[in-house]
């Protein structure tokens, strides 16, 4: 009994993650917000990719809205996961709380796609990997 | 036997340094102009067209490119050097590359500068008199200006328009020179260190730390009966240290090797103008690492005035 109840546990904490994953998929804990990549253009090796990030609050919001523009000066760059180049895509704010972000160039391999908030001297910064097919 | 030597010294001089290399760029990034006969100035332009054929992995191996994915690179090098004294010289190396790629139906390519290079040499090693023994060697300390561009300034589709290493960057090394009977061997050895470079924008400093590198070459030639024809096989190792990153992103690349291999024909019309034509191939030893690997054909022209 005692070790079914601890399953139960085990099992309700590993949904919860998965749900709080879901609902924040970019946690930015400088600011309490959450934040998310929807592509425009899916990443390939053979043209360039583009994507909206959009930012709520962790506790009022979700990625349907409504959204927020953050504090900090929002940033992106791609790093390639294997040899540690990184490049630069153009960053736009389209609306309250969502940014476009257009010329992200990737070839093929695992990448790394950072946003970033900036603040001064403060920095956070989130990923979601990438791989993009050969 | 001297004149014999002289002659085949001019041979050796004019064909033996000359090396197709850097994937990237076409060029010979880390090998200097240098005159290695008895010569007061030479001036050589080599026009290189060649094809990625392979990419070798980060965990090594040979990854062939499919037949639809056609990337080229084309190159037209100036080189010259110049004595200063009876034992000192002074060169440039000045590539314009075009490299262009084609996939399926994109395609994008980019022309424009590659990274200038400027050295001096000293002669450590004359050779005044003839000895079966003792080469002539070269030391020489060259420099890199990043006028190509790198990975980290492309811009545009499959990063076409990176030329270079995009840093600038020292080298040092020595070249042995040798004449025996019809044969002649060559050997170079070079290391190199680039400086650390800072990209700045929105997101902050991203500063590029680059290490330590070498290469070699390792060549021998014939001249078959001691004709104006020489043939020649060169096998030329080179190494990167990874370039690590700090600021907005801090991490550490993956390190660089390179086994080119190369043949040449080389004709010499006369004794002050040669010609040569080289295959060079990057997949025939099988220890490239995280580098793209080229089949390149070149031709060379190359013009001395004698002391």
């Amino acid at each position: 009994m005692k070790k079914k109840l601890l399953l139960l546990i085990a099992l309700n904490v590993f949904v919860g993650g998965l749900a709080s994953a879901n609902d924040c998929p970019l946690y930015f804990p400088s600011e309490h917000l959450c934040g998310n990549i929807v592509w425009d253009k899916a990443p390939s090796a053979d043209s360039k990719s583009e994507f909206i990030v959009s930012f709520w609050k962790k506790e009022e919001g979700s990625s349907s809205g409504p959204f927020v523009d953050p504090k900090g000066q929002v940033g992106v760059f791609l790093r390639m996961t294997c040899c540690g180049s990184v490049s630069f895509p153009a960053v736009k704010k389209v609306t309250e709380g969502e940014y476009a972000v257009t010329d992200a160039s990737f070839s093929p391999g695992n990448w790394e796609v950072y946003v970033q908030l900036k603040q001064g001297e403060q920095v956070d910064k989130q990923f979601v990997k990438v791989h993009v097919d050969d | 036997m001297i004149k014999r030597s002289l002659f085949l010294l001019v041979l050796l001089n004019a064909y033996s340094i000359q090396l197709i290399s850097a994937p990237c760029c076409g060029g010979s990034a880390n090998i200097p102009s240098l005159i290695s006969g008895d010569n007061e100035s030479q001036f050589t332009a080599t026009f290189s067209s060649g094809n990625v054929i392979a990419e070798a992995p980060v965990e090594g191996g040979i990854k062939y490119r499919k037949e639809s994915d056609r990337e080229t690179i084309q190159s037209l090098r100036l080189d010259s050097a110049i004595l200063l004294s009876d034992r000192a010289q002074a060169g440039f190396s000045l590539p314009v590359i075009r490299r262009s790629r084609e996939r399926g139906s994109n395609f994008a390519e980019s022309t424009g500068l590659g990274d200038i290079s400027v050295s001096l040499g000293y002669e450590v090693l004359p050779e005044w008199t003839y000895s079966i023994w003792q080469p002539r060697g070269i030391i020489f300390l060259s420099g890199t200006i990043p006028t190509g561009g790198s990975l980290y300034d492309a811009k545009e589709l499959y990063k076409v328009d990176s030329r270079g290493r995009g840093l600038w960057g020292v080298s040092t090394g020595v070249l042995f020179t040798k004449v025996l009977g019809n044969w002649d061997f060559s050997f170079l050895a070079e290391g190199h260190h680039g400086f650390s470079r800072e990209i700045r924008n929105d997101l902050g400093v991203l500063q590029l730390n680059p290490g330590w590198g070498g290469s070699g070459l390792l060549s021998a030639g014939v001249s078959p009966a001691g004709g104006n024809i020489r043939l020649g096989l060169s096998v030329a190792p080179s190494f990167e240290e990874p370039i690590a990153t700090g600021g907005i992103i801090s991490g550490r690349g993956e390190s660089v090797a390179l086994w080119t291999t190369s043949g040449q024909v080389s004709y010499l019309p006369s004794n002050t103008m040669s010609m040569s034509l080289m295959v060079s191939d990057q997949t025939l030893i099988h220890a490239s690492q995280n580098s793209s690997l080229n089949r390149t054909f070149a031709f060379l022209i190359q013009k001395r005035f004698e002391r």
